[in-house]
Formats: C-alpha cells, sequence, structure tokens
C-alpha cells in the first residue's frame, strides 16, 4: 500500500483524503477526528471487543466498530450522534460496573483510560448497584501485578505478549463473565518486558518494582537512553527528588518504537543503590579510606607523573569504557595520548566488537550495514554466532516483528538459544565451527582463490553440516530477495580464531550479494568507544594513527606514532613487570575478562591502580585510588548503538553523592597533570569531536586499508580438542536478566532471575546423579566455579550452557587467556570442563 | 399434517446404516449430480426451491453459497454445523442418530457444489451416541466409494473430518466454530470479512446446519418445484420443530413450512398438560422473542413470524401453561446467556451478568420499580452492540418477556411467581463472579 | 515674645516632649485606676479565648474506631495543596495494600486554606482550632510529620498548653 494512494473518505460532513489501506479509527486518528477505545492498539491487531469505537457507516443499519471497518473511497462516517453518545455512555455504565474502583490506591490513577473517559462523557448513568465481585490479585509474577478486577477485558496484554514480544505468556482463561488474563501453568514464559504493562488501560497489570510508591504527578519523567545493551533504547525515567522511582517507554519514541526488555525496564535499581561509591577514596595502610576530590585527583596525578618520569609513558595503561558517553571515551583518549603520552587504550569492546571492526576494516567499498528497521522488514535472516533476542532484546523484537511478516529466519550456532528456538531452521553446528563455515559459504559464493586450499568434506565434516544444508544456508544469500536479506553475526564469529577474517569474508558476500548485516553488540556504547578512539591503533574516527596530524593540531601535543598495546597485551606486560600502572575508566575486568585469575595477577602486578566506576566492583577493589563516576541518569553525553546511530542525551538526576561524571574527572586530572582540556563543559567537548570526526560518517571514511586478512590453512584447530579429564564442553550465553557488574545489584533483574543456572541435558543430569535446582562444581584447566543446574531436553547432550554476568557464578573462571594474533580477542566460546554434584 | 421427508427412515430398524439408507434411494442423487450436473445446476435447483438455513437465521441457502468468490485460489471448506445448543432444539441430533447419511449425502452435494475439497462436520462434544453414528456413517461412505479421491469414479474429491466442540454454547456461532477448529479459544470474529470470503485457515469457507443440508439430496431428487411447493411462498419444504414445554407429546415433528402454531401444539403435540390455556409460546427457541397467548395465531415460517416480531429460528417451539412465572423463564434463560457469554465484548458480557442479578434480586422479592425499564435499557444496548448474536439472542427474550409480562418484573408478587427452580450456573456472577 | 524666641524656649526645655509623656502618663493613670471589666484590651495570655469551630488552623490526621489511619495515600490533599506544603510517601504493605509511611506537612509553606480537608475523600485530615503555632526551636520543627498531626487530630486541643508536641 503506497503512500501515495490516498482515498476520500467523509467523516461528520467533512471530506478528508488519507491513505488507502486504513481502518476508519487509523484514519480518524490521522485527521484528528476523536473516536474513544479501550481494546484498540494501532501496534496490535484490532478485536473489536470493548465496543466503545462504534460509529455509523452509511448504508449500514448497525452501528461498526470503527477499529475493524477499513475506509473505504467514499464512504460516508459519522463519529458523533445521540445513538453513538447512548452506545458509548451504556458501554461506560457497564464497563464501570464491574470495576472496583479503588482510584485511591490505584497506581494508575491519572494515566487511567477508564478514569478519563469517565470524565471526557461525563453524564454516564450508574445505576449498579449490586456489591462489585472482587476477582483476586495475582502476585505469582516477581514484578507484574495482575489485578484481574479492575480488568476491562480489552485483551490488549494478550495480544501484545503473543504479537509482539512473542512470549505467549498471559492468556485469557475460563469464559463470559469471568474471563482472566493471566499466566497459565503450560503456557509461555514470562520475560518481563513489561508491554502488558504499558498497554493496559487500566490499573489491571502494574509494575511490582514500583507498586504504591507514589503517584504520577508527584514524579518528574525525563527521557534517557538504557545502560544495558548496544541496542540503546530511550527510556523514560520516573524521578522524585533524585531518585528513580520507575521507568517505561516513551510512547513510540526511540529505535525501541515504545518496547523494553527486562533489563531496560526494571534494571534502573543500581542507580540510586545504597552501594554506589558517593565519594572518593586512597588506599592508606592497606585500606581504602574516604578522601574528597582534591586529594583524590593530586594523588593521582602526581602518582602518574611520579611513574611516568621513573619508568616512561609507555608504562601506563588504560581501559576505557564500553559504558561511558562517547564525549568521555574521547577525552579518556586524548588523556592517554596526550596526558599520558602513549596508545595503550583498550576497552571490553576487544571481547568481540574490535574482531568485527577489523574484518570490516578490511573490506574496501560500501557494505550496507543494516538498521533495526531493516530487520523488522527483512525477508529472511541469517544468524551466524549470535543470539539477538537475548543480547540485544529490542533487535530480537524487530526480528520477531520480521517473522510474522513471513520471514525465513536461519540460525547457525552450536547453542540452544532463545534465538534458536524461534528460528524457521537451526543448524547445530559443532561448537568452535563459526568461522570454518563462513569460509565454506565464502567458498561457495565468492570462488577466492585463497580458500581454495579447503577440501569441502573437511570443511563439512568440521563444521557438522552436511552439503545440502551448507547449500541452503547459502541458498539465504542467493537470487532478488538477497537485497532483503540480513546477516546477524556475534560472538560466534568474532570471539573466534581468524574472526577479523571470517567478518571480511562474511561481508565481501553481503556485499556481493546486495544484502545488508548488522553485528550484534553487548554493552551499550562499545561502538562509540571504538569510534571515539578508544583503539590502541586508531585515532577517533577510526583514523589510523598516521592520520594523527589534524589531531596534534587541535589537541597542541604529539600522539605517539607506534600503535599500542591491546588490553590483555597490558595485562601481560603487568606480569611480565613492564607496565606499571592502569587507569580504569568505567570497566570491570576482574568479572568481564576471560580467565579471572589471570587478570587479578595482573592488576596486581601493577603498581598503581585507578579506577573510576560506580560500584566497588572486584576491579575497584584491587584499586589504589577509586574515583566515584555519575551513572548514565546523572550525566549528559550521547551513546552510539549498535546501527552506528548517534543518541545524544541529557542528565536526569543531580549526581548520587559526590559522583562526578567521567567527562568532568578526566578534565580535572587533566588539569592537575599540567595538561589542563580546555573543555568548559560537555558541548565544548562534543563539537571538538564532532569537528574532528563526523561520527555519522564514521563509517563510510573508512579507507580499506590494506589489512590483509590472513585465511587460515586448513591445519587450524577448530573447536575443542577431546580430554577425558575434562568431558564437557561449556558453552556461554548471555542472559536477558544479566549485562555487567550493576545488573547484578538491581532488584528488579534479582527478582526476574536470581541466580545463574546452568543448563544440561537431562541424560547428563540423571548420569552425575543431580536434579533440577542441585549444586555443582564445574571445573576448567583454568579454574572452578559452583552453579545450580537447569534440566533442559533441548540442550545437546555432553554440552553445557551458561549465562555470562551472574555474579554467583561467573563462567569467565573458567576460561584461559589465549588470544587471536590479528585481533588480539580472547578466545572465549567454550572451554572443556568436568563436573561433580556438591 | 406431519410429513415424513426428511424424518422418512427415522421409524425403519438400523435406519442409521448405509443398507438401510441406500435401500431407501439413498446416495442414488449423488450419482445422478456427480454424472451429470454441474456445481452451478446445482446451486440453481436450491435457488428455485427456496431453501433458507435452518439454524435460526433463516438465510437462504443458495445465496449464502454463492458468497464465496469462485476464482478464489485458495481452498474452499464447508463446515456443517452440529453444535445444536440453542435450548429447545433437539432436531440435528436426530438426523445425526437415526439418519446420518442424509446429513453425509448432503454434505457431499453441498460441497460439489461450492467447490470444497475438504469438510468438517463440528459436532458438539456432549453428543456421544450422534457423533459415534457419524463418524461410522462416514466411514462406511468412505468404504463404498461415496467419500474420498474420485467419488463414484467422477473427478470430484472430497474429505469429511469430524470434529468435537467441548461444552460451549457460543462455538455454535459460525465465526466462533471456525475458530474452535482452528484449535483457538472459541470467540467470534468481527464480520466483515464474512466466512464466505476469509473464513476458516483464512479461506472461503460456509458454515451449514445439518438440517439444511440434510434438505439438499431431496431438492436434487424430487426437483425444486416439489420441494417450494411443499411450504409457503418465501419458505420452502419443511421443517423439523421439536415442541417441548407444558405439552403433553413432547417431542420431534416433521411439519410443511407454514403450518399454524396452534394446530401444531394442538393435534401434534397433544395439547397443554392438565388441559390447562397457554400464557405463552417461545416460538423458534430460546432467542427468539416471546409469544403471548394473543398472538399464538399464527403460521409458522420465516417471513410471518418476523411479521409478528418473533422469530422461526430453529424451530424448538417451548409452550408455557397458564402458572408458569414469566419472571423464573427468563431467569433460565438468561442464566444461560451469561453462562454461555464468550466474554470477548462488553454489552454481552456485562449486560447479561447484571440482568441475571436484577432478575435473582426480583425473584429474592427485592425488586425496584425501576427494574423493568433499566433491563429493557440493558438489552437496546446489547442488542446490535456486540460481536455476535449472542448478544441479540439474550436481549430479545428479556425485551419480549418484559414488555409483554410487565407485572411480573414488578416489586410484589406477580400472578405467578415461583421459584426458578432451575439449575444453579455457579459461573454466572451474582454470588461467585 | 517673638517666634523664635518662642520656639527657643520650646527646644530647651523640651516642651514637645513633656506634652507627649504627659499624654501617655494620663491614660497610665487612668488605667490602673479604671476597673477591669471596663477595659477592652483582652490580656493574653493570661486570658485567652478560643477560636471559633471553623477556624482553619493547626492540621489534625485522623484514626478510625478500630485505631488504623483513616488516610490510604491517595495523594490528593497534596495535588490539591496550593502552596505545594504536602508530601506524602507511600510503599507496598506486606498485604500488597498501599502504606502510608511518611506523611509531612510544611507549615511555612502551608496558608491554612483548608483546601486538603475539603478535598480529602475519607475525611483523614482536618484543621483543628489549634491557633497557637509558634515555636522556639529551630526550622525543623516546622515541617510537622505525621506523629505530631496524629497527636493534634486525637487531642484536638484548643489551646497549646493541652498538649506536647
Amino acid at each position: 500500500m503506497s503512500g501515495n494512494n490516498l482515498i476520500s473518505v467523509t467523516v461528520n460532513d467533512k471530506v478528508y483524503q488519507v491513505p488507502a489501506g486504513l481502518s476508519i479509527i487509523q484514519a480518524a486518528d490521522r485527521i484528528g477526528v476523536c473516536i474513544p477505545r479501550f481494546c484498540y492498539l494501532e501496534k496490535l491487531s484490532p478485536l473489536g471487543g470493548c465496543r466503545m469505537c462504534l460509529i455509523t457507516v452509511q448504508g449500514i443499519p448497525k452501528l461498526q466498530t470503527a477499529c475493524t471497518t477499513p475506509a473505504k473511497d467514499g464512504m460516508v462516517v459519522v463519529t458523533e450522534s445521540e445513538e453513538i453518545d447512548k452506545a458509548r455512555k451504556a458501554t461506560l455504565e457497564l464497563q464501570l460496573a464491574q470495576h472496583p474502583l479503588d482510584c485511591f490506591h490505584c497506581d494508575k490513577a491519572t494515566r487511567c483510560d477508564l478514569q478519563d473517559l469517565t470524565y471526557l462523557f461525563g453524564d454516564i448513568q450508574h445505576r449498579y448497584d449490586f456489591p462489585r465481585k472482587d476477582l483476586p490479585t495475582l502476585y505469582d509474577n516477581p514484578l507484574i501485578e495482575r489485578n484481574l478486577g479492575r480488568c476491562v477485558h480489552c485483551e490488549r496484554c494478550v495480544r501484545v505478549c503473543e504479537e509482539i514480544q512473542g512470549a505467549d505468556a498471559i492468556s485469557a482463561t475460563r469464559r463470559g463473565r469471568p474471563t482472566e488474563m493471566r499466566e497459565v501453568p503450560g503456557g509461555g514464559e514470562c520475560q518481563h518486558c513489561g508491554h502488558c504493562v504499558d498497554v493496559c488501560p487500566v490499573g489491571a497489570n502494574l509494575d511490582r518494582l514500583f507498586s504504591h510508591r507514589g503517584r504520577p504527578f508527584q514524579m518528574e519523567e525525563g527521557l534517557s537512553l538504557c545502560p544495558y545493551c548496544g541496542c540503546g533504547c530511550t527510556l523514560s525515567l520516573n524521578t522524585r527528588e533524585g531518585r528513580i522511582m520507575r521507568v517505561w517507554p516513551r510512547g513510540d519514541e526511540g529505535v525501541n518504537h515504545g518496547s523494553l526488555c527486562a533489563r531496560g525496564r526494571f534494571g534502573w535499581g543500581f542507580v540510586n543503590h545504597p552501594e554506589r561509591l558517593a565519594r572518593p577514596r586512597i588506599k592508606k595502610n592497606g585500606q581504602l579510606v574516604e578522601v574528597d576530590w582534591e586529594e583524590a585527583l593530586l594523588f593521582t596525578a602526581t602518582r602518574l607523573e611520579k611513574i611516568i618520569r621513573e619508568h616512561g609513558p609507555q608504562s601506563v595503561g588504560g581501559l576505557g569504557s564500553a559504558r561511558a558517553t562517547d564525549e568521555a571515551n574521547y577525552l579518556f583518549q586524548r588523556f592517554m595520548r596526550c596526558v599520558i603520552g602513549n596508545n595503550n587504550i583498550d576497552s571490553s569492546a576487544r571481547l568481540g566488537y574490535t574482531a568485527g571492526l577489523t574484518g570490516r576494516l578490511g573490506v574496501a567499498g560500501d557494505v550496507r550495514e543494516a538498521t533495526l528497521d531493516d530487520v523488522r522488514r527483512a525477508a529472511r535472516l541469517l544468524v551466524i554466532g549470535a543470539d539477538p533476542v537475548e543480547t540485544n532484546p529490542i533487535l530480537g523484537l524487530a526480528m520477531k516483528a520480521a517473522i510474522r511478516k513471513g520471514a525465513t529466519v536461519v540460525v547457525a550456532d552450536p547453542r540452544t538459544t532463545l534465538t534458536s528456538r524461534w528460528a524457521s531452521q537451526h543448524f547445530r553446528i559443532r561448537p568452535g565451527s563459526e568461522v570454518p563455515l563462513i569460509l565454506a559459504l565464502a567458498r561457495l559464493l565468492l570462488n577466492e582463490r585463497e580458500l581454495s586450499a579447503f577440501k569441502d568434506a573437511d570443511l563439512l565434516a568440521r563444521i557438522a553440516l552436511r552439503s545440502e544444508e551448507l547449500a541452503s544456508l547459502a541458498g539465504m544469500l542467493e537470487g532478488d530477495a538477497a537485497e532483503q536479506t540480513v546477516v546477524l553475526a556475534g560472538r560466534g564469529v568474532t570471539q573466534a580464531p581468524y574472526g577479523a577474517s571470517a567478518v571480511a569474508a562474511l561481508l565481501r558476500i553481503v556485499a556481493k550479494r546486495g544484502a545488508s548485516y548488522l553485528l550484534t553488540v553487548d554493552r551499550n556504547n562499545e561502538r562509540g568507544s571504538c569510534e571515539a578512539g578508544v583503539l590502541p591503533d586508531r585515532l577517533p574516527g577510526l583514523a589510523p594513527l598516521s592520520d594523527r596530524e589534524r589531531f596534534e593540531k587541535v589537541w597542541g601535543q604529539k600522539v605517539p606514532e607506534q600503535p599500542g598495546l591491546s588490553a590483555y597485551e597490558m595485562l601481560q606486560a603487568a606480569r611480565d613487570g613492564k607496565q606499571k600502572a592502569f587507569y580504569i575508566m568505567g570497566e570491570n575486568p576482574v568479572d568481564d575478562f576471560p580467565d579471572t585469575r589471570y587478570v587479578e595477577e595482573a592488576l596486581s602486578s601493577a603498581e598503581f591502580l585507578v579506577v573510576q566506576d560506580l560500584f566497588m566492583t572486584p576491579t575497584a577493589v584491587m584499586a589504589d585510588v577509586i574515583l566515584p563516576s555519575a551513572s548514565f541518569a546523572e550525566k549528559a553525553g550521547q551513546f552510539t548503538n549498535l546501527e552506528g546511530r548517534v543518541q545524544p542525551y541529557t542528565a536526569v538526576i543531580p549526581p548520587v553523592g559526590q559522583a562526578r561524571p567521567d567527562a568532568r574527572i578526566l578534565v580535572e586530572l587533566s588539569r592537575k597533570m599540567g595538561k589542563g582540556f580546555p573543555h568548559k563543559n560537555i558541548v565544548e567537548v562534543r563539537e571538538e569531536m564532532n569537528n574532528l570526526v563526523p561520527m555519522k560518517e564514521s563509517q563510510r571514511q573508512l579507507a580499506c586499508n590494506g589489512l590483509s586478512h590472513a585465511v587460515p590453512g586448513p591445519e587450524v584447530q577448530w573447536g575443542p580438542v577431546e580430554d577425558s579429564d575434562f568431558p564437557y564442553l561449556l558453552l556461554t550465553t548471555a542472559s536477558l536478566y544479566r549485562n555487567g557488574a550493576e545488573s547484578n545489584l538491581a532488584v528488579g533483574l534479582q527478582k526476574g532471575q536470581e541466580r545463574a543456572a546452568l543448563r544440561l541435558h537431562p541424560a547428563d543430569a540423571q548420569g552425575l546423579g543431580v536434579s533440577d535446582g542441585d549444586s555443582v562444581m564445574v571445573t576448567s584447566k583454568t579454574g572452578e566455579i559452583q552453579v545450580s543446574v537447569r534440566l533442559d531436553d533441548e540442550i545437546a547432550p555432553d554440552t553445557l550452557q551458561l549465562a555470562e554476568g551472574f555474579s554467583d557464578a561467573n563462567p569467565k573462571t573458567l576460561f584461559g587467556h589465549e588470544i587471536d594474533p590479528v585481533t588480539r580477542t580472547p578466545m572465549a566460546r567454550y572451554v572443556q570442563v568436568k563436573m561433580r554434584k556438591l | 399434517m406431519i410429513v415424513k421427508v426428511l424424518t422418512r427412515n427415522f421409524d425403519k430398524p438400523d435406519s442409521h446404516t448405509l443398507a438401510v439408507y441406500e435401500a431407501g434411494g439413498g446416495y442414488r442423487t449423488l450419482r445422478k449430480v456427480l454424472e451429470s450436473w454441474t456445481p452451478e445446476q446445482v446451486v440453481e435447483e436450491v435457488k428455485a426451491s427456496n431453501l433458507r438455513g435452518r439454524g435460526g437465521a433463516g438465510f437462504p441457502t443458495a445465496i449464502k453459497w454463492g458468497f464465496v468468490p469462485k476464482d478464489s485460489p485458495k481452498p474452499k471448506y464447508i463446515c456443517v454445523n452440529a453444535d445444536e445448543g440453542e435450548p429447545g432444539t433437539f432436531k440435528d441430533r436426530h438426523i445425526m442418530e437415526q439418519d446420518p447419511h442424509l446429513m453425509v449425502e448432503g454434505t457431499i452435494l453441498s460441497a460439489y457444489a461450492i467447490g470444497v475439497q475438504t469438510a468438517y462436520i463440528y459436532i458438539r462434544g456432549e453428543f456421544v451416541l450422534a457423533g459415534e453414528r457419524t463418524e461410522a456413517a462416514i466411514a462406511e461412505a468412505y468404504a463404498k466409494g461415496y467419500l474420498g479421491e474420485n467419488i463414484l469414479g467422477s473427478s470430484y474429491s472430497l474429505d469429511i473430518h469430524v470434529h468435537y466442540g467441548a461444552g460451549s454454547y457460543i462455538c455454535g456461532e459460525e465465526t466462533a466454530l471456525i475458530e474452535s477448529i482452528e484449535g483457538k479459544k472459541g470467540w467470534p470474529r468481527v464480520k466483515p470479512p464474512f466466512p464466505a470470503v476469509e473464513g476458516l485457515f483464512g479461506c472461503p469457507t460456509v458454515v451449514n446446519n445439518v438440517e439444511t443440508l440434510a434438505n439438499v439430496p431431496l431438492i436434487l431428487d424430487k426437483g425444486a418445484a416439489w420441494f417450494a411447493g411443499l411450504g409457503t411462498e418465501k419458505s420452502g419444504g419443511t421443517k423439523l420443530f421439536t415442541i417441548s414445554g407444558h405439552v403433553n407429546r413432547p417431542g420431534l415433528y416433521e411439519l410443511p413450512m407454514g403450518t399454524p402454531l396452534l394446530e401444531m401444539i394442538e393435534e401434534q403435540a397433544g395439547g397443554v398438560t392438565g388441559g390447562k390455556k397457554i400464557k405463552a409460546v417461545i416460538p423458534g427457541g430460546a432467542s427468539c422473542p416471546v409469544l403471548a397467548a394473543h398472538e399464538l395465531d399464527i403460521k409458522m415460517d420465516f417471513n410471518t413470524l418476523m411479521a409478528a416480531g418473533s422469530m422461526l429460528g430453529s424451530g424448538g417451539v417451548i409452550v408455557l401453561a397458564e402458572g408458569t412465572s414469566m419472571l423464573a423463564a427468563l431467569l433460565n434463560l438468561e442464566r444461560f446467556f451469561a453462562h454461555e457469554s464468550c466474554g470477548q465484548c462488553t454489552p454481552c458480557r456485562e449486560g447479561t451478568r447484571w440482568i441475571v442479578q436484577i432478575l435473582e434480586r426480583i425473584e429474592r422479592g427485592e425488586g425496584t420499580a425501576g427494574d423493568p425499564d433499566t433491563l429493557i435499557d440493558i438489552a437496546e444496548h446489547m442488542a446490535g452492540r456486540t460481536v455476535c448474536p449472542l448478544g441479540e439472542a439474550a436481549a430479545g427474550p428479556v425485551k419480549s418477556f418484559v414488555k409483554k409480562f410487565r407485572d411480573e418484573f414488578l416489586p410484589g408478587p406477580g400472578p405467578d411467581a415461583g421459584p426458578s427452580g432451575t439449575e444453579h450456573h455457579p459461573q454466572v456472577a451474582g454470588q461467585d463472579g | 515674645m517673638s517666634e523664635k524666641l518662642n520656639r527657643f524656649i520650646r527646644t530647651i526645655t523640651l516642651f514637645e516632649l513633656l506634652k507627649g509623656l504627659a499624654l501617655t502618663g494620663s491614660v497610665w493613670v487612668k488605667s490602673i485606676v479604671t476597673p477591669k471589666a471596663v477595659l477592652v484590651t483582652r490580656q493574653y495570655p493570661e486570658e485567652k479565648r478560643p477560636s471559633f469551630p471553623a477556624f482553619k488552623g493547626h492540621h489534625g490526621f485522623l484514626k478510625d474506631e478500630d485505631g488504623s489511619l483513616k488516610c490510604v495515600g491517595c495523594g490528593i490533599c497534596a495535588a490539591a495543596c496550593p502552596a505545594n506544603a504536602i508530601r506524602i510517601e507511600t510503599e507496598e504493605g506486606l498485604q500488597h495494600e498501599k502504606v502510608v509511611t511518611g506523611y509531612e506537612i510544611d507549615a511555612f509553606r502551608c496558608i491554612y486554606c483548608g483546601l486538603c480537608e475539603e478535598s480529602c475523600p475519607k475525611d483523614a485530615i482536618v484543621l483543628t482550632q489549634l491557633f497557637e503555632l509558634a515555636d522556639y526551636e529551630n526550622r525543623e520543627r516546622y515541617i510537622w510529620k505525621m506523629d505530631r498531626l496524629l497527636a493534634v487530630g486525637e487531642k484536638r486541643p484548643l489551646f497549646r498548653d493541652e498538649i506536647d508536641l
């Protein structure tokens, strides 16, 4: 239906031109004619059940529901008449007859459609004088209250859970007046996305984190961006006197178009948490003691200067932040390069995203990057080594929307994930074989000479696919529909050996076929931090070091010529005694980097550790100086999401305690070290940054810099080696309820899922003698963790799956610290373990 | 005068078997039609016969068939509505128990006329014997080549599947029936789109009542003119009337369209029990407006009853004798509708419950003077404002009972007050919600 | 004598001053010798008159017969207050009910209009006849919290010395 196709509709004696293909209520909304409704919501399929939208269509004797009647050319519609008014008031009278009328303590009051419509119509009769029946309120769901008595049976919650979220958790049970919209055993599992709370027109589905804590008019609302994954959803924070009370989406705004996931909606509890670092601390006599900012900054500056004097500028390393704003990251790299004087800058983007970036940088010309809307409209989706439904749930929603429109989704992944459960086809490839798979596809679709070293049969055996299965995967990228094919790749590819080569090959396929691609991004500003220059071998805008002259002009300092150390190289240098100090901003390597013990030992080898963060993370505990930083809600800046979309935002609440925004801390520290930055506020930082680097075009400015991607030979060991001492293979996944240290402190996410759950097949469980909920000790060559077990018959036998991010069982402890020689990304997809029951 | 057209086999022993059906000439018509008639000819014949739907709406059958788009690439379906749930109606059950092959042959012929390859018979879950006999009849038909691939050597194939309901009156409504076959809960759909265009699995679908389809073999056998001649000008054929209530001989009676109501009651059903006078008659099943004593001199066909402000409906005649509490009768009906309401739309879901609560209050002696008007007001909001006709069905009796017997709904004991003595529907709100 | 001399003498002798003092003195003497009943000035605080019943004085929070707060935490009083004087804090109780955990009236902001009393749907707050609101101590004393409001609501004192606040 093209927008150019207009039809003529007469509404209340006036003629209007509206696009063809709309229902009457949609046409009315567009022309500004008000038709009251309960059950209709534009993003859901129309129901026609509440009967509030009844209007007259000329030629049809009975009143028709405007939401289900298509507007046709020449139609004459009347939306206001005595008959219609009578019908509306009668419907309201009936709705009010069964509603408990407890507005005094209902949390929905003043935002309630039933209240609003009742006030709008005014003279409704209230003849119902029987005692109102109290239906129970259900509290089984830890985050969502279902007050069945207030339900107006609009069925929006059922429809949104089915049509948008796809969880099918809410059903309309029983029949007639006693119909209850509730979760039922055997129904889908609630994913705590909160859609049902948002769409409910009355107080029947309510946010339990907020329960009874205030009235809408006591709170202020401010827009912000979600601090968790790379989607960059727009949130509206409800705050009162500087504290966040509740989070919900704002209308249709943002890349998320009014949807949120459990993390964004219920994970805000860390912001005003009592354990937030409120004052700087310095380690004195082995104890971290609270001091004021002057002392902390002076101490830091003095120590850093001393280390630089004694050991040279290369002896300090910086880990910038996949969480902090673009501006803060930009200042961080300027600090390291100009004030400290080296290129030893990296972040947790090294854990996967930089490999993808390296791959992209090696492909000449335009490769079309998909936006979330492109994914929604895709006809085919090929997902390799990624789990968008759990890493980036809003991207997952876009995928689900595409599926509902008929898209085919094929997933190639050794794990069973939420994404693979949605796929039309799931190819369970051998663990660690995402890269050989891509090379096999490249061989089929690109005919590149270098790949001829592979023999088909070998490759197929490594991947564990049959040739017709590989052909059907390749078929996703062939034919005319390739333009509407989106390839999604994730850490399965980027964290593998030769991950960059694989990404490059994949992008060459995508470019050749005219398809588009998108890399999943785990943290909110992984991409922005890289594009701001937090990389050892790139300047802001991904400019190569050879381009440093124009930066030096603006910064007034020379930029070191040689590329610096990446994250693991820095850690190794610390262990070797060459790196003396670390400045860690907004990162928690002890928890997030593979091989926990290695990281701890490396950090403790350093003489001086500065940690700038929100909480006393396991990394902060080791620090010599702790600088408390402001959370996302307490500062202004911009984030760059996984699409490359730059989104600026402003502060909503004042900083907790004496915390300060990262950018401000960096400016003040630079001043203390004698090479002060000139910026007086964040706008000046942004201006300088944008003048040097037009962020939106940073992708286009990528020159193929002749990175020749090494093509692995057939002798490369893909995947795990059999080891009888460690018979199980542990694969990591993401979780809807965790993303980083702060998520463990958010009470909402704790309620969603309290503890980590190791998934294993019932047959394996039986062999070990464990049942659901038992504790086991999982041991690898590097470490061991204790975790409770959850049986899942869709997991492959001898395989275990554990989600990252839970503080009670960190799989990173089990991994080693081997890194890929090109991307320098740690290989952390799978590890061999043994298990014993506790 | 009783006419044995549809019920001609009923009294024969083992009438439900293929052998008896064939001995009486069964499936002869099918053979004739498949050999020498086109589907269009079948439709024309049925049109000329004035056959109107026997499920309650009385819509001309051939015209309903004509709504199916001829050139649609989608498969077409026919659903046989054997969910007989209308209180006072028990005719389809007898057809299925005593002459299921008549229904099967009628289904095949109708499917042929529309261009259907797959038919569903939706049988009410409580009809155990009817279901068994229908399934047995279908098996016999398959075995004899009357169903399946290339029926009787022609190029026409048809499969019939039996699907059972699970205890819901609303699944007798055609779109709710379709939803139920699709495996979803039985919530009627908003129309348009109509099933003929977008029905089962989104494909063109015709839903016909058992009795309607049972007439088709006879029409095609003896001709439209014969069939039309049996009835009245606008309603062809006979009707299976199920007479119940305060009569001496309640039961199933096949009578020509246009039979006078009083004759039906006095002669066929043996008159009112105890020789009492008739107080009121519900002419066509619970959803039809009631006729008071002075309105009973009427011929029973679709048009005459509509002109009298009621409906022929399914032909379920319920006779209420002098001394019956109309309050109790209405309460019984409305409890049923409240219990069976699917709950999807506000007027029916809330309106039926409120009506029951008011009627119960009047029964307890706590009624108010405003109650009759309130009842009519609620009923008027339900009629025509709901997703499906259950709203009208529940509203019709309220309006007719209260208007015609108003003093029984006012405070103070009415002339024939008494407890409703009906089975208690615990799900109906009032006490337990 | 000339004008100038006249004025000079008046100034030297403080004549105008003595004239004023004489007036004051005579009134003072009159007040001593006049019987008390004829004097019109009420000698507050020795003599006090209670305020009229409709007087809008110190707020009082009320309880039901069974001892629970009438207040349900709906917030209408806070919304109605034209001076933003009321601050309410509520939380979820153990039975998932709404519990009022904090109720404060900023006595300096309050303009004693009584809209809170008028708007309260549960008649939980009243403005009593207590008009003696002055206090010695610090500003914090003028944020009236629930315990104080309940005490006033229970006692309904007419005068400050009837209650210990």
